[in-house]
């Protein structure tokens, strides 16, 4: 990586700064450093394009730069990439903040036939806290509540978020699902004053809980007494999957696929 | 979503301890937690910004307090 590959991520960022969009696809390369997708799965080019154009319509204002981008000695690009703007729509369900926003996040780059594969590197607070700043996760003394608004975020930016890799983990406990629809849309184990911001479902038995966040955290309290490991989350349209054992995320299309095999062997 | 984005640190503390720490140490650590935890709760500062600092440490105890359950019923504390 040389001053050269400097310049030209610069100047890429710089036309999607001024409005164009194509630009994130002439800069992203199809794989990301641990990405390496199949077949039937959207390219990191795919991806970062429809996070780049969700950020826009959220800010149509957004400049996004790496001024101190250089080339390390490991042969790939660092710096911090500082996206500024005014939030002033929606994003993945929530409602804009109004407020200009600076938000500085650590990258390394290196290159993959022309065009780059990004790394993101942050730190768990650092990520909740800029979650917070652009509306997506409440206050943090208002965590246990209900959600105020319908916010959805994409499960791949959830995968990220969550395991702080974006490459799947090895989870042998997907074989074991046997259930995938949940049969009620409440917390039994809650008591009738309780509340919960969502609900998680265990697919080897169909319990339903509340989920990590919420004062009871029932969900979680099925895992330690059953050793049920993997639940997916019910509310509104999401079916991501965790498996607490092995701290592993899975998109909703894993379900899908579970789905169809359970349906295959019925 | 919050919980979850922090549970990087569970995972980590689940890596580092689970299966191989001896129960004492796990739950001299897990104390710790807690006693850090009771001190930032009662910080007189801002409720918001208390809470966000408790949010991390919460974590961190809740993946201690795991391991030493799992300890007591046996059941395996990793993959």
């Amino acid at each position: 990586m040389t001053d050269a590959d400097v310049t030209k991520v610069r100047s890429l960022l710089g036309r999607y700064s001024g409005g164009d969009l194509s630009a994130i696809e002439e800069l992203i390369a199809p794989e990301f450093f641990t990405y390496a997708p199949g077949a039937d799965e959207p390219t990191a080019t795919e991806i970062f394009a429809g996070f780049a154009a969700d950020l826009r319509a959220a800010a149509p204002d957004l400049a996004i730069d790496i001024p101190d981008l250089a080339p390390g000695d490991d042969g790939r690009l660092h710096g911090s990439a500082v996206l500024t703007g005014t939030h002033s729509g929606p994003l993945f369900g929530a409602t804009s903040t109004g407020r200009d926003f600076r938000i500085e996040i650590p990258v390394t780059l290196r290159t993959a036939n022309g065009r780059y594969a990004v790394n993101a590197e942050l730190a768990p607070p650092e990520a909740v806290a800029i979650l917070r700043s652009i509306g997506l996760v409440p206050p943090a003394d208002q965590m246990h509540l209900p959600l105020k608004e319908p916010v959805v975020v994409p499960d791949f930016l959830l995968k990220v978020l969550f395991t702080g890799q974006v490459a799947d983990k090895p989870c042998p406990h997907l074989a074991g699902v046997r259930v995938t629809q949940p049969t009620t849309d409440r917390c039994d184990d809650c008591g009738p004053d309780d509340v919960w911001p969502a609900l998680r479902m265990c697919l080897t038995c169909g319990h339903v809980g509340c989920c990590d966040t919420s004062t009871n955290k029932h969900a979680k309290l099925h895992w330690e007494q059953s050793g049920h490991p993997l639940m997916r989350s019910i509310r509104m349209d999401e079916g991501w999957i965790w498996c607490y054992e092995d701290s592993a995320f899975f998109q909703r299309r894993t379900l899908e696929s579970i789905e169809a095999r359970l349906a295959g062997n019925a | 979503m919050a919980y979850m984005v922090h549970q990087r640190f569970a995972s980590a503390i689940r890596d580092a301890y689970g299966g191989k720490a001896e129960r004492s140490e796990i739950q001299r650590q897990l104390d710790e937690a807690r006693r850090t935890r009771d001190w930032l709760e009662a910080l007189e500062i801002d409720g918001q910004l208390r809470a966000s600092l408790v949010e991390p440490i919460a974590i961190v105890e809740d993946a201690f307090r795991g391991l030493l359950g799992a300890s007591r019923t046996g059941r395996d504390a990793v993959r």
